[in-house]
């Protein structure tokens, strides 16, 4: 009895672990084959803030454009809009007046097919819940079913419809079933779109898992994935290993070490594809010396761009031409495009008269990369310098947002490091967000009426006379480079790294941060 | 002890009613657009003017408090202003998460732990105690995430034994039912009969676990030593020698009992502190616990979730430590 009561413990544990293995070896023998067309994109950030594609305006965009799809689609090698769930289209003269007709034989996923009744039911839910990106469909007055497959689109003044209907944000076309249903429905995981992928499943700030869509109105090819899991991986060194052994495809954000590592790696390749994200220094000309335009070519000529660009990004940007990226029009390399200068920095600073005696500049920057730190101190050097003394301050997006925006001019920081994209494909974005003085971006705080009515007529030509709306674009270009209102930094090039065998792999800057997961197969 | 109770549980109130009052005083003292995070970075005027009035943002702070603690005691702890959803339940997906990586971590630490200290004590000052004394100390000074990012080269890029990170393969996750009834995955599995997952769950639950073990093993370890030598040093230990009582009996039967209250109470703080400190070691394995949903929160200053964290942090030390109370309280020595 004492002997089975003292080894009683130990025939337990052994029971236990028996049991263990023999059960953990039935379910290593259960497995089996599992499919293997899935595709891992690991991302850095939450893959999506909401799923209603008529409300989402950050994250969700990379899953959106796999979902939904809208009227047109731009094409960043023409420059031009191709057809998507609209075959065709054509404008009035004065460019108020557009009627487009939709593809036919498109399902949904929940099997509804796309018409023009459905076309006008998706747009008209997204200007009457007025979130997210609703300002694209600014211009349209009325929307008409002409016949089933015809719709047409009354604006209250001219604008390039064509180009509105491709936005990356607030253009998709969803089903005529779910115009009724709330941003919580489709938040469950539920889709309603004609793109190539559904929603399988969706867990909120983590992952989403896209399921191919059978009666996609393109043929599907065998080599093609059939599940895509876009999961939240946000440390750089874990995403290099998840590729480096093959289970993840795709990813991007990598810190330069992290990088250059995957560069040397026989395992991945590294590709770089121009974004259309440009970051300016937004200068405080409400407050001294900033509000002095000589002392603002000076600060525009001490900035190192080719140290930035070279040295510290290693090739994830390239150096700005005016306010547009290359590959929109309204981009030019003709424009005059500062260089670092510390002579010519000099002879604008004693021209302006302003004295540099105690003189210290406040520079924020957000905290999100870490190369926003090293050129700034790089930046800080040169105007050393100068005698000018430069504060650089790391915040998050609120303080900074909270600083730039105090009332009074004096307690908001001299330069604010900003970044800016559009939400559909116009160089109009820059001109609105940066110039207009009622736009809350305009960070520079420029109020200039001649330049509100520049922009609102390039903007209306934009639709019936593009060449002269380009013409204006590229003057107002010349006009704030002088004035040097904003030091243009870079325009950013993203990088993503890929399995070796991927294939099929493109981007689009009209569409940042989205993978068309269609275009891609072993 | 039915007084006892009462006035702790009213002491608790107290405490979370305080918490959440500074908590809400110091998220709306930093400056921030909870608005504009709500509507999109470049939302219009009137987008954000009627997002302020939805979430009640354009009335005094006052009353907003007023309604914020109404809603509370409604179980009603607001959405978050970054993804739009109730953050009650997407605290409630996440804390199984975070339970179940933080248990397991505290189970291999007891487990470790205890015997480590009591055999420690046994052989004080000798090579095994010395041994010890630098194994524990080297787990409590070692960081966290520097663990978990050699554990992820040694075992899964060098020896390829364990998996990187997640709490199952996306195979799996995709393929096979997933069980769901306490949200422990390892639990849900084995109740279910589900091996498959049971396995998988287990092998991702191994590398995170050990990392969260790392520092209580080290503190419950010198703490149960530090204890026992006390005890060891009582008379009626000595008594019991002289009568002939094993070494073993003297050791596990009467001395290591006396000994577990000051290491009960330092356990369940531990447990409590790392429940709401688990971001780097989730962030690191990628496990979609309640760390890397807090750690967001505070950087993007989405101060409904981070209220809604402080309240919850505040209940489980409130809640633990009563417990290790009343745990401490089952000796006839203490006076509640």
């Amino acid at each position: 009895m004492y002997h089975w009561n003292k080894y009683k413990g130990l025939l337990l544990l052994t029971l236990m672990t028996f049991m263990f293995f023999t059960l953990s070896g039935m379910a290593w023998a259960a497995e089996g084959e599992v499919a293997k067309n899935i595709l891992y994109h690991a991302t850095g950030s939450t893959p999506f803030t909401n799923l209603d594609p008529s409300v989402e305006w950050s994250n969700g965009v990379m899953i959106m454009n796999n979902v939904y799809e809208g009227l047109t689609y731009y094409n960043y090698e023409t420059g031009k809009v191709d057809p998507m769930l609209a075959e065709s289209w054509s404008r009035s003269e004065d460019g108020k007046t557009w009627t487009f007709k939709i593809r036919q034989g498109v399902k949904f996923h929940d099997g509804a097919d796309l018409d023009a009744e459905a076309v006008k039911k998706s747009i008209d839910r997204t200007i009457k819940l007025g979130q997210g990106a609703v300002y694209i469909w600014d211009s349209v007055k009325s929307i008409e079913v002409i016949d089933k497959y015809e719709v047409k689109f009354n604006l209250k003044y001219s604008a390039p419809l064509d180009v509105s209907t491709s936005a990356a944000y607030a253009a998709f076309i969803i089903s005529p079933n779910a115009v009724e249903k709330d941003s919580d429905w489709f938040n469950l995981g539920n889709s309603a779109g004609t793109g190539p992928y559904k929603i399988n499943k969706a867990i909120s700030g983590e992952e989403v898992i896209l399921e191919k869509f059978d009666d996609y109105w393109k043929p599907w090819k065998d080599n093609q994935y059939t599940y895509i899991i876009v999961k939240k991986v946000p440390e750089s060194s874990v995403k290099r290993k998840l590729l480096e052994k093959g289970e993840a495809q795709i990813s991007s954000d990598f810190s330069s070490t992290d990088i250059n590592a995957l560069m040397t790696s026989d395992k991945v390749k590294v590709i770089r594809r121009p974004l259309w994200q440009t970051l300016f220094l937004c200068l405080n000309t409400e407050k001294y010396p900033c509000n002095n335009v000589d002392f603002r070519r000076a600060l525009s000529y001490a900035f190192p761009y080719e140290e930035t660009v070279n040295n510290v990004l290693e090739g994830r940007a390239v150096q700005s031409y005016g306010f547009i990226p290359k590959g929109l029009w309204g981009h030019s390399e003709n424009l005059p495009q500062y260089k670092c200068d510390l002579d010519k920095a000099k002879e604008y600073l004693d021209k302006s008269g302003v004295k540099t005696d105690g003189l210290t500049l406040e520079l924020t920057h957000g905290t999100q990369a870490d190369e926003y730190a090293i050129y700034s101190q790089l930046y800080q050097l040169n105007l050393k310098k100068l005698g000018i003394n430069l504060a650089i301050r790391p915040m998050t997006w609120d303080l900074q947002w909270a600083k730039g925006n105090n009332p009074d001019p004096n307690d908001r920081q001299d330069m604010f490091l900003f970044i800016i994209w559009p939400d559909y494909p116009t160089p109009n974005t820059w001109f609105v967000q940066l110039l207009s003085s009622t736009s809350p971006f305009n960070l520079s705080y420029i109020n200039d009426p001649t330049i509100d009515a520049k922009i609102k007529e390039a903007s209306t030509l934009e639709a019936v006379d593009r060449d002269k709306a380009e013409q204006m674009y590229l003057d107002l270009q010349k006009e704030v480079l002088d004035k040097a209102y904003y030091v243009s930094l870079y325009d950013k090039v993203a990088t993503y790294v890929l399995a070796k065998d991927l294939k099929g792999f493109t981007t689009n800057p009209a569409y940042s941060e989205v993978v068309r997961y269609f275009d891609l197969h072993k | 002890m039915r007084k006892y109770i009462f006035k702790r549980i009213f002491i608790g109130i107290i405490v979370l009613l305080g918490v959440i009052t500074m908590t809400f005083i110091m998220a709306r003292a930093v400056p921030s657009d909870p608005a504009r995070k709500w509507a999109g970075l470049r939302a219009s005027p009137e987008q954000l003017a009627k997002v302020e009035k939805d979430l009640g943002l354009d009335k005094p702070i006052l009353v907003q408090y007023i309604n914020y603690i109404g809603k509370i005691l409604k179980g009603n702890l607001g959405r978050s202003y970054r993804t739009k959803q109730p953050v009650l339940q997407e605290m409630i997906e996440r804390i199984p998460a975070t339970l179940e990586v933080v248990l397991s971590g505290f189970l291999l630490a007891v487990t470790i732990g205890i015997p480590l200290g009591i055999y420690s004590a046994k052989y004080k000052n000798k090579m095994f105690d010395n041994v010890s004394r630098f194994f524990s100390i080297g787990c409590v000074s070692l960081p966290a995430f520097w663990v978990a990012l050699i554990f992820q080269l040694l075992f899964y890029a060098k020896l390829g034994w364990l998996p990187l990170g997640g709490r199952l393969n996306i195979e799996t996750a995709l393929f096979y039912d997933v069980p769901h009834i306490t949200g422990m995955l390892l639990l849900d599995s084995f109740i279910t009969g589900n091996f498959v997952i049971f396995k998988e769950a287990f092998l991702h639950l191994i590398l995170p676990s050990i990392t969260i073990a790392l520092f209580p093993v080290g503190l419950i370890a010198r703490m149960t030593r530090s204890a026992l030598l006390e005890i060891l040093n009582e008379d009626y230990i000595t008594s019991m020698r002289s009568y002939g009582v094993s070494e073993l009996k003297v050791l596990w039967k009467y001395a290591v009992k006396n000994s577990l209250g000051p290491t009960a109470t330092v356990v369940a703080l531990s447990f409590a502190f790392t429940m709401v400190n688990t971001f780097l070691v989730e962030i690191i394995f990628n496990w979609p616990g309640l760390g890397t949903y807090i750690s967001i929160a505070i950087t993007t200053l989405d101060y409904p979730v981070v209220i809604g964290i402080a309240l919850f942090s505040a209940i489980v030390f409130v809640v633990v430590n009563f417990i290790a109370d009343l745990v401490i309280a089952l000796d006839p020595r203490v006076r509640l």
